[in-house]
């Protein structure tokens, strides 16, 4: 127990007063030779006794008021077992939310109030208050966590200064990051007492239950370490208003090809707890307005609208949605952008053994006809060019010109033509070949294999394998799938085709095909769809810059139903025409769960904190209180000072009794 | 008629002056005073006729009317006769209380200016006054005289008494009431201060021998107000060793309440006894006290 005003406890000695004026009245009582003794009855006197035992309860309590306000005035500090034991310096990690949340503001003009801006003075309150006393750092939360300078020792300015600069970024929170980082940070110091403060809005979206399990485990090793790191939160107050967000869903991807329609969806979201009407929203492509309307939006409820569009340039494109919200909490999630790329016309060559006139009587006819379905009544905005050619016919300057060779059941290339392919390839070009009865197996292994000088092959060709309800059971090896597995593909092109509405690969037929072994080597490679028993019917694999698919079908009807299905347009513009690697890399999607405003409530706050092993304040005053009181105890003045006023109303009721009891 | 100024004030005696004593009942004498006597003889006041028989005095026959009747008569007188008071002045150390202050003289000197009120009353009237000093026992004792210079004898007894000793109120009574020979009036002046069942019997002897008791029961101020504030220490007039701390202030209603049980005491056994219980303070002028005391007398 300690004193933060040790010298007022002297006043204490200030008892004597009534004590003195007490046994000064008890010795100086008078002498009356009295008569009438027989009137002051002995029986009476044991009232008078009881009475003088009140008498010294009255001194007793005169007396303890005196000292008890003298040790109340000198603010004592107890020290608790809840508090107590670490007294002296300390480490302190301060995390500091900036997610997105935090960029919102409260009121117009002149009161308007940011929450980082809340964030800030709360973190420099608590910088100021431990000045002195402990070790600094600063951990923004905003995304990934990162430390905002150095370990500030005794001049707590540099840590002032990085609170100052930081900013509320555009991304959620990362707790767990910045959980282990603060921990990395603690483990570093020699202090005997380490503790993070946590300063957030506590979103709850940012509390998700992933997101607290993780903290939670983290909060768990904490309690092996040989010293303990305390945890505090410090909630920031999250005004109730409402706010607007408008956002774009997700695409299957960002990159489209010249004149493919793609669909957007906007989501338009009321996060308040209000309703609002008629609220303008705009959208618009390329600087052009394409819609235009206003929305109703039930309170915390949320409308979709869907607009289809199509690039007839390529190029980059932005898509833009705009919502007006001027009363919203956060201003930055009232409008979204959208960036797609679109592809500029590939040139496709086409390769056969003896190609002939019609697109119908040709391996490549309806390849041909499916990249080259883009374009428009006008011919523009084609998003292929096909050329095809004969193995006879090929020059080096064909395969050089072209994005994209197709080898349609080729049995064999010249040599000079295999490194053209391979030079090409690698340079970024894209080889896909189809099998057929043709395609000699051997001549593929030897000159594209894993041996070859141009290993262009992912996988070993075989033989000839085919469905047994084909009618063909005589030349097949093995009785295989009748059509494509189904299911999720992790790829992301053919992902496209996990949802119906573009095309069901199970919907293909499949009567013949080649058996794709791997080679012995081994070399990265990717099934990318295989029969239902899970024989592969297509096989990638990177080459240099560029990539190989090899297929185990034919290209044209005689492997079954695949160009005669509706999905073989789209499956092949994907496979061959579009190259993701143009996309531009997609943004973190984790802000839009951030317009939410809903907070944890304080039972929720208090809870986590539970959960947590977590020590929750309302303030930075509180906690700097619950630091002092760490380091030197608990200030208990207020108890005592109601223990002063519990003494003289005791005294007040006592001396009236007495006094009462003379009287009558 | 020699004063006597410490006890006996002029202007007591001009206030007394206009007081008289008259008694309830016929009373007997040796000599002739204002208060009617039993007995039926040379007088001046005249009763009554009533017709002569043998034996009768014949200087008691009344010759005029004979002669105007011509029959004999004896005509009677009624014989005036004196009263004879005793005072029983109790002169214990209870009666030297005086109080803390200046409020009121002692309870003795009360007593004693009250008992030459009323010698100086009753002899004015040629009644006998005798006088009882006593503390445990009777101390001084004089017979009851209605001579001039009983009066001086009276006031230089009273002048001479001085408090001591405890209070054996009850014994003294007794003792005294075989020396009040005559029926008369006895006049007890205490405090009374006893036990008071002892005392009341003892008041009960006393009142069948006298004729008329009173008892002047004297107070002082104090030991009815207790208005002491302070916490003080009593010590016994009577016994110096028996003393008493007390925190007036938490005592004082214990103490009232005392004190009016042990006054409805005295009052209840002297209404009993047909004895005249006069409580009085000793601030009051004895005087006056005499004055409102004798006019509620005669109104009763």
């Amino acid at each position: 127990m300690g004193f933060l005003n040790a010298m007022l406890l002297l006043g204490s000695a200030a008892f004597v007063v009534p004590l003195g004026i007490h046994l000064l009245n008890r010795a100086r009582f008078h002498s009356v030779d009295w008569a009438a003794m027989h009137l002051l009855d002995e029986g009476d006197l044991q009232n008078a006794r009881q009475i003088e035992w009140r008498s010294l309860l009255l001194l007793l309590l005169r007396c303890l008021i005196p000292i008890v306000l003298a040790v109340c005035m000198a603010r004592p500090l107890v020290q608790t077992a809840a508090v107590g034991g670490t007294s002296g310096r300390s480490t302190t990690v301060l995390l500091l939310d900036t997610s997105y949340s935090m960029q919102g503001k409260a009121g117009d003009g002149d009161g308007e109030t940011r929450g980082w801006e809340q964030a800030q003075a709360t973190a420099s309150r608590i910088v100021d208050g431990l000045a002195g006393q402990a070790e600094l750092a600063v951990v923004a939360l905003g995304g990934e966590a990162m430390r905002a300078g150095d370990v500030v020792r005794r001049d707590p300015r540099p840590a002032l200064g990085a609170i100052a600069r930081l900013a509320a970024s555009a991304v959620s929170l990362d707790v767990a990051g910045g959980l282990r980082l603060a921990e990395e940070t603690l483990n570093a110091s020699r202090e005997p007492h380490r503790q993070l403060v946590l300063v957030s809005d506590f979103q709850q979206s940012d509390w998700t239950e992933s997101v607290e399990a993780a903290a939670t485990a983290i909060r768990r090793s904490w309690d092996d370490a040989a010293v303990r790191l305390e945890l505090h939160l410090i909630p920031l107050p999250v005004p109730p208003q409402a706010n607007l967000s408008a956002r774009f869903d997700a695409v299957a991807h960002e990159v489209t090809l010249l004149g493919e329609p793609v669909d957007l969806q906007v989501t338009l979201e009321n996060h308040g707890i209000e309703p609002v009407a008629a609220v303008p929203m705009r959208f618009s492509v390329d600087g052009r307005e394409l819609m235009s309307r206003k929305v109703d939006l039930p309170a915390a409820g949320r409308s979709q609208l869907g607009l289809t569009v199509d690039f007839e340039k390529p190029g980059a494109h932005q898509a833009q949605v705009q919502i007006d919200d001027p009363a919203g909490w956060i201003t930055a999630d009232d409008a979204d952008s959208l960036q797609l790329q679109t592809l500029p016309t590939r040139r496709v060559l086409m390769i056969e053994q003896d190609p002939r006139p019609s697109l119908f009587d040709c391996e490549t006819g309806y390849l041909q006809l499916a990249l080259e379905s883009s374009a428009n009544d006008a011919g523009e905005g084609q998003a292929a060019v096909v050329r095809r050619t004969s193995v006879a016919d090929l020059r080096e300057a064909m395969i050089a010109e072209s994005d994209v060779v197709v080898l349609a059941d080729v049995p064999q290339l010249p040599d000079d033509a295999v490194g053209w392919l391979a030079t090409r390839v690698a340079s970024g070009g894209l080889l896909c070949v189809f099998a057929g009865e043709r395609l000699g197996p051997a001549w593929y292994e030897r000159a594209l294999g894993p041996a070859s000088p141009h290993p262009l092959l992912p996988w070993r060709y075989g033989e000839i394998a085919a469905n047994t309800d084909g009618g063909e059971a005589g030349e097949a090896k093995d009785a295989g799938s009748e059509t494509f597995r189904d299911g999720p593909s992790p790829d992301p092109l053919l992902a496209f085709f996990d949802d119906p509405q573009h095309g069901r690969l199970a919907a293909v037929r499949l009567e013949a095909w080649r058996t794709l072994e791997p080679w012995a080597a081994d070399r990265l490679s990717e099934v990318l769809l295989s029969a239902e028993h899970g024989q592969p019917m297509l096989v990638a694999a990177a080459f240099g810059e560029g990539r190989v698919l090899q297929w185990a079908l034919a290209a044209d009807e005689a492997s079954g139903s695949l160009p005669l299905e509706p999905v073989f347009v789209p499956l092949m513009q994907r496979l061959l025409l579009l190259d993701l690697s143009m996309a531009t890399p997609r943004r973190p999607d984790d802000r839009r769960q951030e317009s939410s405003l809903a907070a944890l409530a304080a039972a929720e706050r208090m809870s986590l904190a539970q959960r947590l092993g977590a020590t929750l304040h309302a303030s930075a005053e509180e906690f700097l209180a619950h630091d002092r009181n760490r380091r030197g105890g608990q200030e208990v003045w207020r108890w005592l000072l109601a223990v002063v006023v519990a003494l003289l109303f005791a005294e007040m009721l006592l001396a009236g009794r007495l006094t009462r009891r003379g009287g009558r | 008629m020699p004063a006597h100024p410490p006890l006996l004030a002029a202007e007591d005696r001009d206030r007394l002056a206009a007081l008289a004593w008259f008694a309830r009942g016929v009373v007997e004498g040796l000599h002739v005073g204002m208060h009617r006597s039993p007995h039926i003889g040379v007088s001046v006041e005249f009763k009554e006729h009533r017709p002569y028989v043998r034996g009768d005095e014949v200087r008691s026959i009344d010759w005029k009317l004979y002669g105007k009747t011509d029959r004999l008569f004896i005509r009677q007188y009624e014989q005036e006769s004196n009263l004879t008071a005793t005072l029983l002045l109790d002169q214990s150390g209870s009666m030297a209380y005086a109080g803390t202050g200046v409020r009121a003289a002692s309870k003795h000197l009360f007593a004693t200016r009250l008992a030459a009120c009323l010698s100086y009353l009753f002899l004015s009237q040629h009644d006998a006054v005798g006088l009882a000093l006593f503390d445990t026992q009777v101390r001084t004792m004089l017979p009851p005289r209605n001579r001039v210079s009983q009066l001086e004898h009276l006031m230089q007894a009273l002048a001479g008494s001085a408090c001591g000793g405890e209070t054996r109120l009850a014994n003294v009574l007794a003792s005294v009431a075989g020396r009040v020979g005559r029926r008369g009036v006895v006049f007890l002046i205490s405090d009374g201060f006893d036990e008071p069942e002892p005392l009341l019997q003892s008041l009960s002897l006393l009142r069948q021998l006298a004729s008329e008791v009173v008892f002047f029961q004297v107070w002082h101020p104090d030991e009815l107000d207790f208005p002491f504030s302070t916490r003080t220490r009593f010590r016994s007039l009577e016994n110096r060793s028996q003393e008493r701390i007390v925190d007036p202030l938490s005592f004082r209603k214990a103490y009232q309440r005392n004190l009016e049980r042990f006054q409805r005491t005295i009052a209840e056994g002297c209404t009993q006894l047909r004895i005249t219980h006069v409580p009085c303070r000793s601030d009051e002028p004895h005087a006056q006290l005499l004055a409102r005391f004798l006019g509620r007398r005669e109104a009763v």
